[in-house]
């Protein structure tokens, strides 16, 4: 077929330029997957922890029993849904992870002057005011000493932490933008360095859609070799990926992100066809302004 | 195919007019010559034939369709217009074969409306055979057209105009590059498909060919026509 044939000689004549977009482009593509991804674990990671939301509860007592008493009367406290008794092992290890300065002095100090706490889960349905009102609750019961709620602190965490995730979907756009702008420059350089030829082929009788036709196989191409690319490295650099993802979010108590198959094809998939929408795109707009008698 | 022009003005800059008052009338299955020194608007005459220029007033009527810029209704003229040009425009990185059978891909084959689907041996036989009737070998099909004497380059021009079978060839100066007995073959070739049915419009300085041909002359110079009418196609 005479148009296919056109666009691997085009390929072949451009082969440098076609590379140069190849790999242009994956790049582009490839900071999206990266923003997308993060944005999306962002924004779903905000659901979760409204969802999932628990409070820390320090009983006046190191004894046993006492905490024991106090689990117990919180259970029967509406609103919540379960609740744990936290070993001063965990909250230890707990306090080394996040706060390894303070936990050397508290293991200098000896275990004694570690509070005992439980963690609180409240029912998953919970209203706001609901929610409130369970605090409250939890605060007036006897041997508890004082109860973590951090709910504000948490609530301007989460706002901004969505503001970031929405800031990451924008820069997305943005960055589509750039790859169109790109996109049309590639076809404008190559209407100028092709008008001869293309000139000629129109004093043929060719139509437009004959002189773009050849353009969209190739660019048919090329994007294919980008949903490629960006495949290859996401897969490649994906442990590296979840490593600076981890490392910053892990701490502040995140689940992990992950990552699976399905949203790799889902990315390729993606990829390929936002290429393939800028190639017709640029081509298309590159004829439309193109002036041919 | 049969070409008029009326009341036909040209002129590039406002005031240097190349062509003024301009009529012509050339029937289906004509041929004209187009002499006239160099300047005198032999090629302009012929870019408002084909549809490349358009008159600055007056009106270019091909194959009883009217040439208006912009308008997509002479792309379907150009199909069945072959164009010889005087500056060849070949693709200089592109074999001979694949300068020679673009038309068939873009354009139409003979009287039929479509474009044919010509995969590999259709457009591989017809290059071979309209090399060949102008002696041209087949074993240039893979050479790249810079690699080409300006003589065969000049024959691959004419090839690619004749491939398509069009109704009206286009000729600008086809023989300027030619020796003698070339030029011979080319010119026979030509006539040969007047005799056919083709409508011919060839541009030359060749005096040799004019007087040897015996056909309808149109000379230009300087903005003014003069008319040699040797047989009744021709009606100015
Ligand atoms: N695109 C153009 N813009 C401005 N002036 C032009 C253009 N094309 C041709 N001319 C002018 O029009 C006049 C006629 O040019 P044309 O090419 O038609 O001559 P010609 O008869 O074909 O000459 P030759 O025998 O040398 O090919 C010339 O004076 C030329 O300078
Ligand atoms: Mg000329």
């Amino acid at each position: 077929m005479y148009f296919l044939k056109a666009a691997l000689l085009g390929i072949r004549r451009r082969l440098l330029s076609s590379l140069l977009l190849v790999v242009g482009s994956s790049s582009i593509l490839l900071a999206m997957a990266a923003i997308g991804l993060w944005s999306n674990w962002l924004l779903q990671q905000n659901e979760n922890m409204k969802a999932h939301r628990s409070v820390a509860i320090f009983v006046d007592s190191r004894n046993d029993s006492d905490v024991e008493d106090v689990l117990t009367k919180i259970m029967q406290v509406k609103g919540v849904d379960s609740a744990r008794i936290i070993s001063t092992e965990e909250f230890q290890s707990f306090l080394s992870q996040h706060f390894p300065d303070l936990a050397a002095a508290v293991d200098g100090l000896g275990l004694d002057i570690i509070p005992r706490s439980l963690e609180v889960f409240f029912s998953k349905d919970i209203h706001y005011f609901e929610r409130l009102e369970t605090v409250r609750t939890l605060e007036g019961l006897s041997g508890v000493q004082r109860v973590d709620d951090g709910m504000d602190r948490m609530a301007s965490a989460l706002t901004s932490i969505r503001w970031l995730g929405l800031g990451g979907y924008f820069l997305l756009f943005s960055l589509y933008g750039v790859f169109l702008f790109v996109c049309v420059g590639h076809y404008q350089n190559l209407l100028y360095s092709e008008a001869q030829e293309l000139s000629l082929v129109r004093s043929f009788g060719a139509t437009k859609f004959m002189i773009v036709l050849p353009w969209i196989f190739e660019g048919f191409f090329q994007s294919v070799a980008v949903g490629l690319v960006v495949g290859v490295s996401l897969l490649g650099g994906k442990t590296y990926l979840l490593e600076v993802y981890n490392q910053f979010f892990g701490t502040v108590g995140y689940d992990p992100f992950h990552f699976e198959f399905t949203n790799l094809l889902l990315i390729i998939f993606a990829s390929m066809i936002l290429s393939f929408l800028a190639h017709l795109f640029s081509s298309g707009l590159a004829l439309l302004r193109w002036r041919l008698h | 195919m049969r070409v008029s022009l009326k009341q036909v003005t040209k002129a590039y800059h406002q005031n240097s007019l190349v062509l003024k008052n301009l009529n012509l009338d050339l029937a289906e299955g004509g041929f004209l010559f187009v002499a006239g020194d160099s300047g005198a608007g032999k090629t302009s005459l012929l870019k408002l034939i084909v549809g490349e220029e358009f008159p600055t007033s007056g009106t270019v009527t091909c194959g009883g369709i009217r040439l208006i810029e912009g308008a997509g209704s002479s792309l379907q003229i150009r199909k069945r217009i072959g164009v010889v040009h005087q500056d060849y425009r070949l693709m200089k990185e592109r074999t001979v074969f694949e300068n020679v059978a673009i038309p068939l891909f873009f354009g139409r084959h003979g009287r039929s409306t479509k474009p044919l689907n010509f995969m590999g041996s259709a457009a591989l036989r017809l290059t071979e055979e309209v090399l060949q009737s102008l002696g041209l070998s087949t074993k240039l099909l893979d050479a790249k057209v810079k690699e080409l004497s300006g003589g065969e380059q000049q024959r691959i021009a004419i090839a690619r105009a004749l491939i398509n079978k069009p109704d009206l060839l286009v000729a600008d100066e086809p023989t300027g590059s030619l020796d003698h007995d070339h030029t011979w073959t080319v010119m026979d070739l030509f006539q040969k498909l007047n005799i056919q049915g083709m409508t011919v419009i060839v541009a030359t300085h060749d005096r040799d060919i004019i007087r040897k041909v015996r056909k309808p002359t149109l000379h230009l110079s300087a903005g003014s026509v003069r008319v040699d009418e040797r047989d009744g196609a021709c009606i100015f």
